[in-house]
């Protein structure tokens, strides 16, 4: 690793006070424009947002936070509540088209007929018909993604590679 | 607050909190809003919230977490879980609203009260020019910029917060400074 690579890993160090800088790293700094630079842009990263966040006061927030909690919590139980009783009425329906009440419709919805199956399907062969599974199976877009990898599926040589043409 | 008090409040740690917390202590959820507002709210507003988005989106972040306290298994800090859900929050906002990233206004780098305009004013500036350069930024790389520099994380960590590699996260890290230096020198 280059002096310049070593020194960037330093100045995350020092910016957030857990090490000094120690007399070659100063003297490298002050000769190296590019490690300046680099160095001026870590010092504007660290104040960035303080003032926004000086804006949020946590003694205030934490009260809002529970009571956030809290509400997300009873629209939960609703929802349950309300998806509970939907899943009632659904049965009781169910109940009242297998009942005496609901034995008209039976009649006028023959059995055989539910059971007349797909033409299309009937076509294939079991082969044919697991790879048609295999379709529904599998995640959404997973072709597109496997298609084009990310820096988190390179090696460590290929991202050292990477790192070098950025360090120069 | 007494000596003891005080001592025992900074020893006590994110996973004491949590398990208080899931007891039914409500006010040791209040003290790790108190702990960690500050990071998350600098966090969101560095990536391009504004202020009044920011507000929202650390509540919003704390609500989250507090309900999903299930998914924190203690394997990393409580706080790169909060950046996880805080970055997750960012972008489905992003998304739903399909606009443009919006840059850290000038609010976001008003002087505070006592400061002197004429030290202050090159890193003001240098602040806002890091703000827009910033915004021109992919989000992963952005994201992973923010966490080292502004947040002082190691890769790892970031790695967790923004499920990449610890390599991947150095990459983006040194494509984000190469861009940065350009834009803000």
């Amino acid at each position: 690793m280059s002096e310049c690579g070593r020194l960037s890993d330093r100045m995350i160090e020092v910016l957030h006070l857990r090490s000094n800088w120690a007399a070659g790293e100063v003297t490298h700094l002050a000769g190296c424009p590019d490690c300046r630079a680099e160095w001026r842009v870590l010092e504007a990263a660290r104040g960035l947002g303080a003032a926004v966040a000086n804006r949020v006061d946590p003694e205030r927030l934490g009260p809002r936070v529970l009571a956030g909690v809290a509400a997300a919590r009873r629209r939960a139980r609703w929802l349950r509540a309300g998806w509970l009783g939907g899943l009632a009425a659904a049965a009781a329906v169910t109940l009242l088209l297998w009942s005496p009440w609901g034995n008209r419709t039976r009649r006028t919805t023959p059995e055989r007929e539910l059971l007349v199956p797909l033409a299309e399907l009937e076509g294939l062969t079991t082969q044919q018909l697991e790879g048609l599974l295999d379709q529904f199976a599998a995640p959404l877009g997973s072709a597109a993604a496997s298609d084009a990898p990310g820096l988190g599926d390179l090696g460590d040589e290929e991202l050292e590679q990477v790192l070098n043409t950025l360090e120069g | 607050m007494s000596a003891p008090a005080a001592r025992s409040t900074v020893l006590t740690t994110d996973a004491d909190l949590v398990r208080r917390y899931r007891a039914g202590d409500e006010r040791s959820a209040t003290t790790l809003v108190t702990r960690h507002a500050n990071a998350i709210a600098r966090f969101l507003a560095g990536s391009g919230a504004s202020g009044d988005e920011v507000d929202d989106l650390v509540q919003e972040t704390f609500v989250r977490a507090f309900r999903a306290l299930d998914g924190w298994r203690g394997e990393a800090q409580f706080r790169t879980w909060l950046f996880s859900i805080a970055s997750n929050l960012r972008r489905d906002r992003y998304r739903r609203a399909a606009r443009g990233a919006q840059l850290v206004s000038l609010d976001g780098v008003d002087l505070e009260a006592g400061e002197d305009p004429a030290t202050t004013l090159d890193a003001r500036e240098a602040e806002l020019a890091l703000s827009r350069g910033l915004g021109t930024l992919p989000r992963l790389q952005r994201e992973v910029f923010l966490l080292r520099a502004q947040q002082g994380l190691e890769y790892s960590a970031i790695a967790v917060a923004l499920g990449t590699t610890p390599g991947a996260a150095r990459v983006h890290y040194h494509h984000a400074v190469k861009r940065l230096k350009e834009l803000v020198t």
